[in-house]
């Protein structure tokens, strides 16, 4: 690789020629940061991009893009989904991030975002939204004259959550913000003397824990992206095996905890961090013991990106980034300053231990995750309630188990209809990953005298149903 | 997903047994016998997703020693075609 250890730099020397550790302060940063146009910048099996590629396929893109303000970036390929990210800046257009590529769901952002077409890598199927599709390769006919310089107020992108009204919020992330939250990243882990290294992901791009770890860190660090999406234990070791620098797997529990139940040996990594949720002690201590490597975790939120980190075997608190303050009120948290912003609101309960560490007491009551998305119970209940026929229902989120991926459980009261008509019906109100597994019809559900129903009955009241043959101790 | 069917019908009753596995294992709220062997398996078909995919991978290498791949996606077009692969690859 082109970097030397003894030759460290500050990530992204801010346009304005301020120091990189006042980064807030910037007004302009580069689109990437790599020590020249020959680096590499994405990695795939069969072939290597440099900056220099890479920089000439945006500039090209960019001009070619339909005129519009909005990009739906849906590439699969990461290092496709990077040109077109790159290439919207470039055009003054703001990639939409969605998580999810159903039609119906897109076509709503469509209708939300006028004038807002797909930027695919690949056929999506039949929808009525237009589409620019774009392989991604170029060949360095014209070479780019100088790395790009973005204001740092340019809104680049918009993230998504799921509402509480159920319909998908949005957050706007300037590139100032972006660039600082990947500085934020580094610093967090210690990057700042460190050579270049390929970030391979599970997570896709358009999830802001993807967008931050396996497109921004590599932009702003002078690494190079894996372009992969690997999911499966088998792509994660061959991937590894083909790469020239030592890699850092950016991954969640759920990925890590199929890598980890192979126990077969990787080569070439450095580091794994996990995030979107918590991560059980023992699968860090056995993937540390297994692969010889640290296992960090993030935690953050779609509004805020990275906001803490912690090493798992170290010990339960997370420490908190550097340039960010956090307070909280009885069950409230808030988290501001740095890459974030203004006070934001945090959907979990925290115990400050210090001013820079603190321990996660777990998700409000009403917050649940699956996959990595966030739902409001009380949005999800609603939606099951609203249903043609349904009398009463509930939404129930099982203890993580061992052998949980946690998907949601559900009963509910519907004399008259099948539980096939009532997921239907659910399918097309709420995000498939929330969708029930399994859903129970039952007579009624254990409300109080009030009609409330509280969290202890109905989780003896789900044991029994879920596990009838056995006491429900648990 | 690739739209090529493997010509020869894998084993009925290992496409039946995978059938099982992959209700039981994903909880799905279908019967074994209600999955279309030849139609999707994930997105529009039968509506699986990655953590599907990857607990179907978990499953099938623990059960027949057989690696999946994401980039062979002929073997995850569908329970035939899933069937038909761990025909020709199992070790177990």
């Amino acid at each position: 690789m082109l970097h030397s250890l003894d030759s460290p730099r500050a990530p992204a020397q801010a346009a304005s020629a301020r120091r990189a550790d006042a980064p807030a302060a910037a007004t302009a940063y580069p689109l990437v940061n790599h020590h020249d146009l020959a680096t590499p910048i994405a990695w795939r099996r069969d072939r290597v991009h440099s900056v220099e590629e890479f920089l000439c396929a945006a500039q090209r893109l960019a001009v070619s893009l339909p005129r519009a303000r909005f990009a739906i970036n849906l590439c699969r390929d990461r290092y496709h989904f990077a040109v077109g990210f790159a290439a919207a800046l470039l055009a003054r257009q703001i990639s939409l991030l969605p998580t999810y590529r159903a039609a119906e769901p897109l076509q709503q952002l469509a209708r939300r975002y006028p004038g807002a077409y797909l930027l695919t890598d690949q056929d999506e199927g039949e929808t009525s939204i237009p589409r620019f599709c774009f392989d991604g390769e170029t060949s360095t006919e014209s070479s780019p004259a100088e790395i790009p310089v973005i204001p740092a107020d340019r809104i680049a992108a918009i993230a998504f959550t799921s509402g509480s009204s159920g319909f998908p919020q949005a957050h706007a992330k300037s590139w100032g913000s972006l660039v600082t939250g990947a500085q934020a990243l580094g610093r967090q882990f210690d990057l700042t003397h460190s050579a270049s290294r390929t970030a391979v992901g599970t997570v896709p791009a358009q999830h802001m824990y993807g967008l931050e770890t396996t497109i921004m860190l590599p932009l702003q660090w002078g690494w190079t992206l894996h372009a992969g999406h690997s999911i499966l234990p088998a792509d994660i070791r061959a991937d590894l095996e083909h790469l020239e620098s030592p890699a850092w797997l950016m991954t969640t529990p759920f990925h890590l905890k199929a890598l980890l139940s192979e126990r077969r040996r990787l080569s070439g990594l450095e580091g794994i961090i996990s995030a979107t949720m918590p991560l059980d002690r023992s699968v860090a201590l056995g993937a540390e013991r297994e692969w010889h490597v640290p296992v960090h975790e993030i935690y953050g939120c779609t509004e805020g990106g990275m906001l803490a980190s912690r090493r798992t075997t170290a010990g339960e608190a997370w420490t908190l980034c550097h340039d960010l303050r956090m307070r909280h009120s009885g069950e409230t948290a808030w988290v501001m300053g740095g890459h974030v912003g203004a006070w934001l609101q945090l959907a979990d309960r925290i115990k400050l231990r210090n001013q820079r560490q603190f321990l996660l007491l777990g998700p409000n009551q009403d917050l649940v995750k699956v996959a990595g998305k966030r739902a409001s119970l009380t949005a999800l209940n609603e939606a099951l309630n609203r249903i043609p026929g349904v009398v009463d229902g509930t939404f129930y989120r099982p203890d993580p188990g061992p052998a949980g991926n946690g998907r949601l459980r559900a009963f509910a009261v519907a004399p008259g209809l099948t539980r096939a008509a009532i997921l239907a019906e659910l399918r097309t109100r709420i995000d498939p990953v929330f969708l029930p597994r399994p859903l129970y019809l039952v007579d009624a559900l254990p409300r109080n005298q009030t009609g409330k129903l509280p969290h202890e009955q109905l989780k003896t009241f789900a044991l029994h149903i879920m596990h009838p043959q056995r006491q429900a101790h648990e | 997903m690739a739209s090529s069917q493997p010509d020869t019908s894998a084993d009925d009753a290992l496409e039946q047994e995978l059938a099982s596995l992959i209700v039981e294992a994903l909880r799905l709220e279908i019967l074994p016998g209600q999955i279309d062997p030849q139609s999707a398996l994930f997105g529009e078909g039968l509506g699986l997703d990655s953590i599907d995919m990857l607990e179907i991978a978990l499953l099938v290498s623990k059960r027949y020693g057989v690696e999946l791949r994401s980039e062979n996606k002929a073997a995850l077009a569908s329970l035939r075609a899933l069937a038909d692969h761990i025909g020709r690859h199992r070790i177990r």
